[in-house]
């Protein structure tokens, strides 16, 4: 398909979410009463990485943790996971 | 397991507009179809029917240097529910409290990755109350941005007004958003046909779903803080330019441009590009070549404080004759 000329397409990451959403989960030990969401941001702008990723873990009665990843989905590793608190 | 992609409504309106009536006309008809709803706590009458009760709106923001967005946490957290068993039902409702901005409940689909491959966002149905939006409109910002955001509008209660004051609240609603389809009706009895399962947020559907769009430039009284524009060209668009122009307007403005949608000649390119965008959240696509057709750009924001004639010379001046 042709690329995205204009730079307005939304990152879609196919297939990397339910693999991030695991290691997370690993990570942090959470249980099945816990939500983890992946997004990726893109930005334009000098300074900031073309592509991060935000990690944010939800559960009722809880303030929602989240955390920011200087790259793309797909290039994540465990080792990248490290600023997460393990638990 | 299923691959389909169930298709997700998000109902508003202010209250006492006729939401849950709808709502329950929606569970109680005989369509063959069934609907998974989550409510919140402010419903004014009881639903039958299974449900989910959303007890808490939690924003969520997420931000870079580009981009800010806020999402519904409960929502993610309840639609990832609610999808182990996506099988069990055709249709997803979210129904929103008469007071809720719709932002972050329609950026909740466009951000969460395991959401967006489950779920298609179909369209945004607000109810309007045709006996108090009047005197209701300019000062509950939240009614404002309920019929600014939507897709489709419920013009409900009519029999509660005189032919003068209808016309009122409908050139009142065109000034605040002139793409949406407007129904009239008593009880919120729409044919559910046309309110459901619209793919209003299908990027191949753009214009398909909105036959008017920028067919005409009207006087609407343009006192309003939300108003709709409306651009077009016939010159094709230099995509760097035009690149430019759009990230950089949204960035800066996106917190008050509520809806923008465009339909783009790029010069250069045999097929239209189209794409939309919510407050800073955009996404685009290819669309279908233009062969034959005329070709002729065209762009709709929806938001606060626009102002149409240096929107239309900064999108002219995006234009490769410019």
């Amino acid at each position: 398909m042709m690329d995205d000329i204009l730079g307005l397409a939304r990152p879609k990451p196919a297939g990397d979410a339910p693999r991030l959403k695991a290691l997370v989960r690993r990570r942090l030990g959470l249980g099945a009463d816990s939500t983890v969401m992946v997004s990726e941001l893109r930005c334009h702008e000098d300074g900031c990485p073309d592509v991060e990723t935000v990690v944010a873990v939800l559960a009722a009665g809880r303030e929602t943790e989240s955390w920011k990843i200087p790259k793309p989905m797909a290039r994540i590793t465990e080792q990248d996971l490290a600023a997460l608190p393990a638990r | 397991m299923s691959e389909k992609k169930v298709p997700a409504t998000i109902l508003t309106g202010y209250l006492g507009a006729g939401k849950t009536t709808l709502l329950n006309r929606i569970l109680s008809e005989q369509h063959g179809k069934k609907y998974a709803v989550i409510v919140n706590e402010f419903g004014e009458e009881g639903i039958d029917n299974e449900l989910v009760v959303d007890a808490d709106e939690e924003i969520f923001e997420m931000n870079n240097g580009c981009i800010c967005c806020t999402v519904r946490g409960d929502l993610i957290r309840i639609i990832s529910t609610l999808m182990k068993r996506a099988d069990d039902f055709d249709g997803l409702i979210i129904e929103t409290t008469g007071l809720a901005d719709p932002a972050p409940v329609v950026q909740t689909f466009f951000v969460d990755e395991d959401v967006q491959q489950k779920v298609d966002l179909d369209a945004v149905v607000t109810v309007v109350d045709a006996r108090h939006f009047l005197d209701a409109v300019d000062d509950a910002h939240e009614l404002a941005e309920q019929v600014a955001f939507a897709d489709t509008i419920l013009l409900n209660k009519t029999d509660l007004v005189d032919a003068d004051t209808l016309a009122a609240v409908r050139r009142r609603i065109a000034s605040l958003n002139r793409f949406a389809k407007v129904m009239e009706t008593v009880h919120s009895a729409a044919p559910l046909d046309q309110v459901l399962h619209k793919r209003a947020f299908d990027l191949s559907r753009i214009l398909e779903i909105e036959p008017g769009l920028l067919t005409e430039e009207d006087d609407h009284e343009h006192d309003a803080n939300i108003i709709s524009v409306s651009l077009t060209t016939d010159r094709p668009l230099e995509p760097q330019k035009f690149s430019e122009w759009i990230r950089g307007f949204i960035m800066e403005r996106g917190v008050d441009v509520l809806r923008t949608k465009g339909i783009l000649n790029l010069f250069g390119q045999d097929n239209r590009y189209v794409f939309q965008g919510v407050h800073m959240v955009m996404d685009s696509a290819w669309g279908a070549p233009w062969a034959e057709t005329r070709r002729s750009s065209k762009l709709v924001f929806i938001g606060r404080n626009l102002d149409q004639a240096e929107l239309d010379a900064s999108f002219q001046a995006c234009t490769v004759a410019a």
